[in-house]
Parts: structure tokens; sequence; C-alpha cells
């Protein structure tokens, strides 16, 4: 399972979202990653730090998108690798 | 004998007291003294307040040091209990601490302790630190750039210290003999209203010069709309490209002060930069020092007619 890191803030710019650390347990964190609305959407349903895995995510998916579970799956073990060398989940 | 002086910068007015010898040596903000009968019915954007006592040790929790870069001052942030927050200021990143300025929670208030009575790099600092925290709010950006003015749009050049924002600036001025340099390293800018010409209200960013501009003494009270903003790398090449947003957003918000750490002004800071985002390009160069960079990179960033 993961969890997402605590200290961000997602906001939108133009049509994407990008999330910044914007607090003392971030102040380190130098970088700033750019999401989708799909990818905001997911990351808004775990930001609090509910543990969640690809399984978790796709349901999330699923719920709002008309996607199979194949593909929300896919994409969800995606994001997670992305978010995970992105450092801003464990 | 202490004074109070006003001084009116990007519209905003403030206020200092301190010993009449030190009013003596600060030259660069004599040409943005208003007299007291210019200050406006709505106040002041914040007044500061050079004690003449020393320094006494409060109760501070200390919440982070600012090091970001070794040419900056480093800058020690704690909150006094619930009364405001501390800045110790030091000129580099291992020196001692020349300066404690404390400021209200508001940030329209603050007193500034130095260590030697006549430090004007001590008023400088704690004069852009209230500035930017004071004004934040306002849609009001103290930025770390260079700006030169060319056909009445200013163009600001952003990048970390040493990477030849003043040197981009100069060579602008000698490709183009009609642009001239309006702040070398802190210009204010603004997110304003205007009437356009089909008689509609748009929004537009405007440059104004400073009382603070590094080691360039170029204290212009002068103004101009922004252009462009163009952050720059040293590269084997010419070469510019307009950026897109996230980049765009993260550059600016780099080159602006403010206490990024406490979530209103953070707010009021990317509420301004995405307001400022909608009607301002920003480009990022690549560049060589020479003449040939500031005709590459005007030839991209100079608006069309």
């Amino acid at each position: 399972m993961n969890t997402a890191k605590q200290g961000f803030k997602l906001r939108p710019l133009g049509d994407e979202f990008i999330l910044v650390g914007e607090s003392i347990e971030q102040i380190n964190f130098n970088k700033m990653i750019t999401m989708n609305q799909t990818a905001a959407y997911l990351w808004q349903k775990v930001a609090e730090g509910q543990p969640f895995d690809a399984d978790r995510l796709a349901d999330l998916l699923m719920e709002e998108y008309e996607v199979s579970r194949e593909q929300a799956l896919a994409d969800s073990q995606k994001t997670i690798e992305t978010w995970l060398s992105a450092g801003i989940i464990e | 004998m202490a004074q109070c002086r006003y001084y009116r910068v990007a519209e905003h007015v403030f206020s200092v007291e301190a010993p009449e010898a030190l009013f003596a040596r600060m030259t660069n903000y004599e040409p943005f003294l208003i007299p007291q009968d210019e200050v406006p019915q709505d106040g002041l954007l914040f007044s500061l307040k050079v004690m003449q006592e020393q320094w006494q040790e409060v109760a501070t929790v200390p919440v982070f040091t600012d090091t970001s870069d070794d040419d900056m001052p480093r800058i020690e942030v704690s909150r006094i209990a619930d009364s405001g927050w501390l800045f110790a200021v030091a000129p580099q990143k291992n020196a001692a601490v020349a300066c404690h300025i404390c400021v209200a929670s508001d940030f329209r208030q603050a007193r500034l302790y130095m260590q030697d009575s006549d430090n004007l790099f001590a008023l400088n600092n704690a004069a852009m630190l209230v500035y930017a925290f004071a004004s934040a709010k306002s849609a009001t950006l103290e930025m770390h750039a260079a700006v030169v003015v060319r056909d009445g749009l200013g163009y600001l050049f952003l990048g970390k210290s040493g990477t030849g924002k003043s040197t981009h600036a100069r060579l602008w001025q000698q490709a183009f003999p009609e642009a001239w340099l309006l702040n070398d390293d802190n210009p204010i800018i603004r997110l304003l209203e205007r009437t356009a010409d089909n008689g509609t209200t748009e929004q537009y960013v405007r440059v104004y010069g400073s009382p603070w501009s590094g080691k360039t003494p170029c204290y212009k009270n002068l103004s101009a709309p922004v252009g462009a903003v163009v952050k720059l790398s040293q590269a084997p090449r010419n070469e510019a490209r307009k950026l897109r947003l996230p980049e765009a957003y993260a550059y600016i918000l780099s080159s602006a002060s403010g206490l990024k750490i406490e979530p209103q002004m953070m707010d009021a800071l990317y509420s301004t930069i995405a307001r400022m985002l909608a009607v301002m390009p920003v480009y990022h160069l690549d560049c060589l020092p020479d003449t040939d960079a500031a005709r590459v990179c005007a030839d991209t960033i100079t608006p069309q007619q």
C-alpha cells in the first residue's frame, strides 16, 4: 500500500494542475509536479493520507470515467510509479 | 533625533522612522520620498522603525533558515509567541547576524535592531523584506530580476545569482541604443487594470523601479507595462523559447520574495502569479554573453504590433 506524503498543495494553473511543496515539511522539496485533470482527481482522493494501491485508484477512476477495468488498472500502476519517482508518495 | 519619512514605491506608501544620520546615507530612497501630506487616506503599506536600543533576546520558536542562494543573505526565521515574526539577517551564508527585524503578524509594523547604528545593508534588507510581505496581498511581487525598458515596455530577466541578469541587461543597452536600465536587481511588478482601445477593462502587469538595485546604483522612480519575462541560462548558443504555464509559474515564484511557508501569503503569491501569467508571456533564453543574445532574445519576445 502507498500513502501520500503531507505538506503538498494542489493548485489549478490554466487547464492543468501543479503540486507544490508549500510547507515546512516540504521546504526542501525543490520540484513541482504537473498533473492533468485525471491525476489531480486521484491525488485529491488520496491526499489526506488514506492508504491506497493500484486497485483502489482503478476503482476511483471507474467511478468518475468511462474506462475498462484493465485500462484503469494500467493507468493506476503508471500513476503510482510516477508519484513514487517524484517523491510525493511513499 | 529620530525622524519619520515617507516613500512611495510602485504606488505603495511606507514610512521609515530612523536617526537623522541614517537618512543622510539613504540616497537610494530619495527619488521615492514624498511629503507627509501626500500619504494616502487609507494609510501606509507598513511602517518601519529603526530602534536606538540594542536587540534583547526574546522567546521564539525557530521556523527555518533561508540559505537558498550562496550569494544571498542568510535569513533565520522564527515566530515570536502570537505577536509576529522575527528575522535575523546575515550578509552571507556564514556571516554573523547583522540585524534583527521584528514584524507584526499582519506585516504592517516592523522594528529593526541593528548591530551597527548606520548599517544601510540592514535597513535595505528590512525594508525589502517587509515591503514584499506587506504588499503580497495587493497583487504585488518584489522580484529578483534585472529590467530594461525598450519602446515603452519593460523586460524582466530572471536567473539565480551569477547567471548574467545584469550582463544581459547591459547587452540590450549595447544592442539597442534606445533601451535603458530601470532596475538591476529588485524591481516591483503589479497586476493592474487599464482601459483597452475598445473601451473594455483589461488586466496588465506593470514593472516599477525601487530603492533596491543590488550592486548597481539604479534607483529610478519610473515604471512601464511589462512586455515579457525571460528566464536566463548560460549556454553555448543563443536560443529563446516560450515557456508553458507550469515552468513559467515555477520561475516567477522562485524569483519573487515572500514568506512562502505562510499559507495565506503563499495563496496570495499563487493568485497573483496565476493571474499575471494570463496576460504576461514568459520565455526561456539559452544565451552567451554577447550582443547577439540580446538580438535573438528581442526578436522572440518583443510583442508584434
